[in-house]
């Protein structure tokens, strides 16, 4: 492009075009340079702690970060000894940003009585229903006696409340005296 | 020229000699040492931009910003996402080229997404997929700047124009908000890889 042409010699006059300006119709070319950007976000679940929407004869406390307990705040009538019905509804907020589960794990597959079953014609079990909703998603089991899991699988990412609601029945026979205690525990996982 | 001839044999001698000094004597007569000749040169140069690779440049408003780089062309967000809101964390970085353009140009700045936008995954009810920044460049005397909003994976270019010509050094900021989204303040966004593609354009009017 910047080469010299001599197209003329004539009269002593020595007379140089530069080959560019010949050219100079021709497209300059545009100087272009690029930046690129980027970061990663790592796949992460996250679960709050609760806030009661709705309660009868149950309070939820919170007891750490990942940890809280509903008491049920009177388990038989004082009178014959029969389990009371109570109801406890919880709003979680959570956020999965990955495909994920949602699982709701009982330990006990009922509030059943700590220092163990009794024979004869007092109960040492009270029945509970759990309904969970989750990303558009709902489940529901009732508890008498076997453990087991319930699960939302969830195809995409999700973030907003997590509602769980624990249901326990009244009724049947008088309980055993005692602690009666169950632990349902509630897990957000990435898919692996 | 007056030479006296003797005899036969001189003449002939002295003949001999003018006949060898003829052309010598010839050419000096057309000796003219007042002669001028003109040279006239006509050249242009060509017009040409030219942009070196990039490197950092001192931010002396915090250190790190929570990014690294340029690598070659590419800069590295440390911590893309806030570990306590699953948002975005706040990030900045100011990136300089050496640059020089010889004639009047036109300077174009393109956003190839519109925002840091992810590649392949899952997305969700909630999830937020792109990262809104700002971007402004400066260039001699030319300032451009622009924000990509997130909202649609199109390509944005803002354009300003150079009356004359520049060599110096050109700067390209990124400034990336905590909590920015394509959903709104402080949604999570989802897992993956999050990019954009600055370009800077030089060329005629």
């Amino acid at each position: 492009m910047n080469a010299f042409t001599i197209i003329g010699w004539a009269c002593g006059l020595v007379t140089l075009l530069v080959s560019t300006g010949i050219q100079a119709q021709e497209a300059i070319p545009n100087t272009v340079s690029q930046l690129r950007v980027g970061g990663s976000a790592p796949g992460v679940c996250r679960i709050a702690s609760p806030t009661t929407l709705s309660s009868d004869n149950a309070v939820f406390d919170t007891r750490s970060v990942n940890s809280g307990q509903v008491t049920i705040t009177q388990l038989a009538n004082p009178v014959n000894g029969i389990a009371r019905a109570s109801q406890i509804s919880l709003s979680f907020a959570a956020v999965c940003n990955v495909a994920h589960s949602m699982t709701i794990r009982s330990l006990s597959g009922g509030v059943t009585r700590a220092e163990g079953p009794v024979a004869g014609a007092f109960s040492d079990r009270i029945d509970y229903d759990v309904e969970a909703r989750w990303a558009g998603a709902s489940v529901s089991r009732r508890y008498t006696g076997a453990s087991g899991v319930l699960v939302i699988p969830v195809a995409d990412g999700a973030a907003g409340t997590l509602e769980l609601s624990l249901q326990t029945i009244g009724g049947g026979s008088p309980l055993a005296s005692g602690r009666y205690f169950e632990e349902v525990i509630v897990e957000l996982a990435a898919a692996s | 020229l007056y030479l006296e001839v003797k005899d036969l044999k001189q003449l002939v001698t002295i003949l001999a000699l003018l006949a060898l000094a003829a052309p010598h004597i010839v050419t000096a007569q057309n000796v003219q040492p007042e002669t001028v000749r003109a040279m006239g040169v006509d050249a242009s140069a060509p017009q040409w931009c030219a942009v070196t690779s990039a490197g950092r440049q001192p931010d002396a408003a915090a250190a790190g910003r929570n990014t690294i780089g340029p690598i070659g062309a590419d800069v590295r967000i440390v911590d893309l996402v806030d570990p306590t809101t699953l948002s975005t964390r706040a990030a900045r970085t100011i990136v300089g080229f050496e640059a020089a353009c010889n004639y009047p140009h036109r300077l174009t700045v393109r956003s190839q997404n519109n925002g840091l936008r992810r590649g392949a995954g899952a997305t969700g009810q909630g999830i937020a997929l792109a990262v809104p920044y700002t971007a402004s460049l400066n260039w001699g005397e030319l300032g451009i700047s622009f924000f990509a909003d997130a909202q649609s994976p199109i390509e944005l270019a803002r354009v300003g124009t150079s009356a004359g010509a520049v060599a110096g050094p050109l700067t390209v900021q990124v400034d990336i908000q905590a909590g920015a989204t394509n959903l709104g303040p402080n949604s999570p966004l989802g897992a993956g890889e999050y990019s954009d593609v600055i370009s800077i354009e030089m060329g005629p009017l």
